[in-house]
């Protein structure tokens, strides 16, 4: 009796050892994966430097490490007529001043020499003359107020790899600098 | 035992039951809640692979990663990481390898041709033998960005959005997509055609670009006449990662049917149809 139970009791484990197999090994597979990507660097810092002497305001804005590549444009609001000029500034129609080179600072431990050619960790000085018409010399009149406005906004690239320009930026996306006053 | 009788009739152990079958009812559906926040989970993938098989995947005209049933045995024994995709980035119009010291350019578009490749000599591994059986394969292609979780390593983040990553996708060229199986994450594509030893399929991706919408979202501070914008994106590494299935092609809609768990049609000649 306890041969034929024994018995049953192999045949049993047999039946289902067997019911299993078809589905594990019937078939052929293989698979493999492979995987990769790479890190987005954005942020910036950036800071304005605005000097005023003779009725001209002077304007720098450097990039502090570590800032990505940033297009950079600039504008005065004032109720005075104003007259700007500045090497590699470019005058953009719509009342801006757009930078030439973008501004942009890997860090101090890049040498400056090694950063792309089209891009500078400060810029050139933006200069912004103010006509003031019966103001008498050395005086500044009780409402004399000119604010200076800049913005930055991160470069993107084309289809082929080369970088934007200041002009081809899409700055509708927000203001992104500061102002002085 | 009369005692014990007398106390389980009693009216304060059948109210103390209750209460406590309430709790246990109770506690049982936290679980279920908890549970319901997970936002994603992790798979857990287990195959059985034969040395008469192998699968390889091609980027850009090489082989990145071969599959087999030794490459699995080694991968699960040391604990390698699975091959590296994007180890050269190439801009697709000059074909110029950009320099590893080159940051990534968003909305540069970069080659990203990846096709599978049945390896006769299972990827030149004398150990896994050679491979003489022709295949059907699928691949399936996740997107996902990770960012870094302060101890050295990277954590997903689902928050960021995976379509931010286009894979231009090769179509027409004997790739079908499982739309069933497509979330915002994963593509599933399979080749109609049985793949046979030593051939190769053609791409079934051929672009990768980030749209540089990834810079618009930011918020700034200002101290004093600094001003520092910090963005969402910053430091988030996308991640691309691919994984291709090869089954037997005999008796292939069993085979992958139970493989994949993916009811396909066969056609008389040989063309995989998804059901």
């Amino acid at each position: 009796m306890k041969k034929r139970r024994f018995l049953l009791a192999v045949l049993a484990l047999a039946l289902a050892v067997t019911a299993a197999l078809p589905s594990a090994w019937a078939y052929f597979t293989a698979n493999t994966t492979a995987g990769g990507g790479r890190t987005v660097r954005l942020g910036d810092r950036t800071e304005i430097t605005e000097t005023f002497a003779n009725w001209k305001k002077s304007l720098v804005i450097t990039a502090e490490p570590v800032t990505q590549p940033l297009h950079l444009r600039a504008r005065a609001y004032s109720t005075y007529e104003l007259q700007y000029s500045g090497a590699d500034w470019t005058q953009g129609g719509d009342g801006w001043w757009y930078y030439n080179y973008a501004l942009a600072n890997p860090g101090d431990d890049v040498a400056e020499e090694a950063q792309p050619a089209w891009t500078r960790r400060q810029s050139s000085p933006l200069e912004i003359t103010i006509r003031v018409e019966g103001v008498p010399q050395g005086t500044v009149p009780e409402d004399f107020d000119v604010t200076v406005v800049y913005e930055t906004i991160p470069v993107t690239y084309h289809a082929d790899g080369s970088h934007s320009s200041a002009a081809e930026a899409d700055w509708t996306q927000g203001q992104r600098g500061g102002d002085a006053g | 035992m009369k005692q014990l009788r007398r106390l389980l009739s009693s009216p304060a152990v059948t109210v103390g039951a209750f209460a406590l079958a309430a709790c246990l009812l109770a506690f049982s559906t936290i679980g279920g809640t908890r549970a319901a926040l997970t936002y994603y989970s992790e798979n857990y993938v287990s195959t059985v692979q034969m040395h008469e098989l192998g699968v390889s995947l091609v980027e850009n005209g090489a082989v990145v990663a071969t599959g087999n049933a030794v490459t699995s045995a080694r991968a699960a024994r040391d604990g390698e990481q699975m091959s590296a995709l994007l180890g050269t980035l190439i801009l697709e119009q000059s074909g110029a390898a950009e320099p590893a010291s080159e940051p990534f350019k968003l909305g540069a578009v970069y080659r990203e041709q990846l096709a599978v490749h049945n390896p006769k000599d299972n990827g030149a591994d004398a150990a896994a033998g050679a491979a003489n059986i022709t295949q059907y394969v699928r691949v399936t292609i996740r997107r996902y960005w990770v960012k870094p979780n302060g101890a050295g390593g990277w954590t997903k983040a689902p928050e960021l959005d995976p379509d931010l990553i286009e894979l231009g996708l090769a179509e027409g060229n004997g790739w079908v997509e499982d739309a069933d199986a497509r979330t915002r994450e994963r593509t599933v594509l399979y080749y109609t055609r049985p793949l046979a030893p030593d051939e190769t399929t053609p791409v079934f991706s051929r672009t990768l670009r980030i749209d540089p919408s990834v810079s618009a979202t930011v918020s700034r501070t200002e101290n004093g006449g600094t001003v520092t914008d910090t963005y969402i994106y910053d430091g988030a590494a996308f991640q691309l990662e691919v994984r291709v299935d090869a089954v037997q092609d005999h008796n292939a809609a069993d085979a992958i049917l139970s493989a994949w768990g993916r009811s396909v049609l066969i056609d008389a000649d040989g063309t995989l149809r998804l059901d």
